[in-house]
Parts: C-alpha cells; sequence; structure tokens
C-alpha cells in the first residue's frame, strides 16, 4: 500500500529538524539550559585559583547559519589579539541562538 | 492479519549499522564547540585555557599540527582519518619551549572531507649554540 503524502512529508519534516538540531548545537564545559531562543554568557575557563579580576577583555566569534553553514575564528588567541591583550586571566563565552536559524557564539578572554 | 515474521527484513538494519561502523565518525568531541553547519564548517575555538595564573596571551610561538579526514560515499562508503595533531608534536612544528594555551580548528565539507589542527602557543625555545 502507498505512503499517504502527508506521512511521508511529516517524516522528512522530522529527519529535516533532527538533522539540524543535531547538527547545530554548542557544547562547552559548563552550559546553562538553552533553548530554542538563547542568548546568555557563561563561564568558559573553569580553572580558577586567585584569579586576579582583570580589566579589560579581547572578543572573537563564531557564526552557524540554519545548523547548514559554520565558519569563524572564535579562538582565544583572536580574543586576546583583538583586546590587545598581553596575558589572559579568565574566559567566558556568549551564546546567541535564534530558532536554529542563526547562532552566534563569542569567546570573552579577561587580562591585562 | 500480521505477516510472519522473516529474519530477511533484519539484513537493512544490520547492513546500516555495519555500514556505520566501517564509515567510522566524521563528528569530533572537544571540550568547548561552537555549532557546526551540516554543509561547511570552518571554525576555531579555545582547546585547552587554564588560565588561573595568567597565560601570556601573545607568547611568540606558535605551532600546529593537523588530522585529516576522507569519506568515501560512493564507491566503497568508507571513512579515513590519518596524521598527526598531538599537542607534542604542535610544539615540536613552532619550536616552543613551552606550552600556554592552544586552540584547534575544524574544516569539515560536505562530510567528506575534514581537517582538525591543533595550534599551540609558547615561547619559542633559544636556539642552540653551535
Amino acid at each position: 500500500m502507498a505512503t499517504p503524502p502527508f506521512r511521508k512529508l511529516a517524516t522528512l519534516g522530522a529527519a529535516t529538524t533532527a538533522a539540524l538540531l543535531a547538527a547545530g548545537c554548542l557544547v562547552a564545559p559548563f552550559q546553562p539550559p538553552t533553548g530554542i531562543v538563547s542568548v546568555y554568557r557563561a563561564p568558559l575557563d573553569l580553572d580558577m585559583a586567585q584569579t586576579p579580576v582583570a580589566t579589560k577583555e579581547g572578543q572573537a566569534s563564531a557564526h552557524c547559519v540554519l545548523g547548514l553553514v559554520a565558519w569563524g575564528d572564535a579562538s582565544a588567541h583572536a580574543a586576546a589579539a583583538n583586546g590587545h591583550l598581553k596575558t589572559i586571566h579568565s574566559a567566558d563565552y556568549d551564546y546567541l541562538n535564534i530558532l536554529g536559524l542563526y547562532q552566534k557564539t563569542t569567546v570573552i578572554v579577561q587580562g591585562e | 492479519m500480521a505477516r510472519p515474521w522473516q529474519p530477511r527484513r533484519l539484513t537493512p538494519l544490520l547492513g546500516g549499522l555495519l555500514l556505520a561502523g566501517l564509515s567510522g565518525c566524521a563528528t569530533y568531541r572537544a571540550p568547548f564547540q561552537p555549532p557546526q553547519g551540516l554543509l561547511v564548517s570552518a571554525v576555531k575555538a579555545p582547546l585547552q585555557l587554564d588560565s588561573h595564573a595568567g597565560v601570556p596571551a601573545a607568547p611568540g610561538g606558535h605551532g600546529q599540527a593537523s588530522t585529516f579526514y576522507f569519506h568515501d560515499p560512493l564507491i566503497t562508503g568508507l571513512s579515513f582519518a590519518w596524521d598527526d595533531c598531538a599537542l607534542a608534536r604542535a610544539s615540536r612544528n613552532g619550536g616552543l619551549q613551552r606550552l600556554d594555551y592552544a586552540d584547534y580548528e575544524y574544516l569539515m565539507v560536505l562530510g567528506i572531507f575534514g581537517r582538525m589542527t591543533v595550534h599551540a602557543y609558547g615561547p619559542v625555545a633559544a636556539a642552540a649554540p653551535r
């Protein structure tokens, strides 16, 4: 018996959604609950021992569109260079997710 | 009426599992991963950053080492991964005296070609006197 068209469409839709969700996921050592719309900042560097509170910071970002194409330099090196830092004391990250259509991950390093 | 169970039905499932096993795993693991793209990913992110005492942001030296991934989806369905992106190799390539921190760079195109590069940063070892 032939499969009804709507079932094929539903299956295709579910598979596409699952693939998109699986492709575009942030992984971090410390992650607050993440929603389909998310804007938050959280710690990235969790190794603190008498860490000085820094006065300067630098940022670098990576982007992802539709869970299909991802690009950008969000490395600690790029963030430190952007902030003209000589020493890195700690690091956080910013995460922005708009319905999985656009995601931006920003690494923020603090230092002197 | 329910059709009788036939072992033949398991063939596609077993075939798929076998193929999945042989094709390796194109995804990667890292402590911090920005979202990846299904078609193309070209991102750079921190690999290791233990900066409690403060690490030099521009230590002067940089070394890198890469591994490569190739998946043949048309003929064999097999995947291959090779080379060395260890920190030891990266720091040796850059002639580093000490490792201060490391980033990584992930490139994957259509799940067919991939490259993972580890970037190591630290002061460069002084050249040995001749």
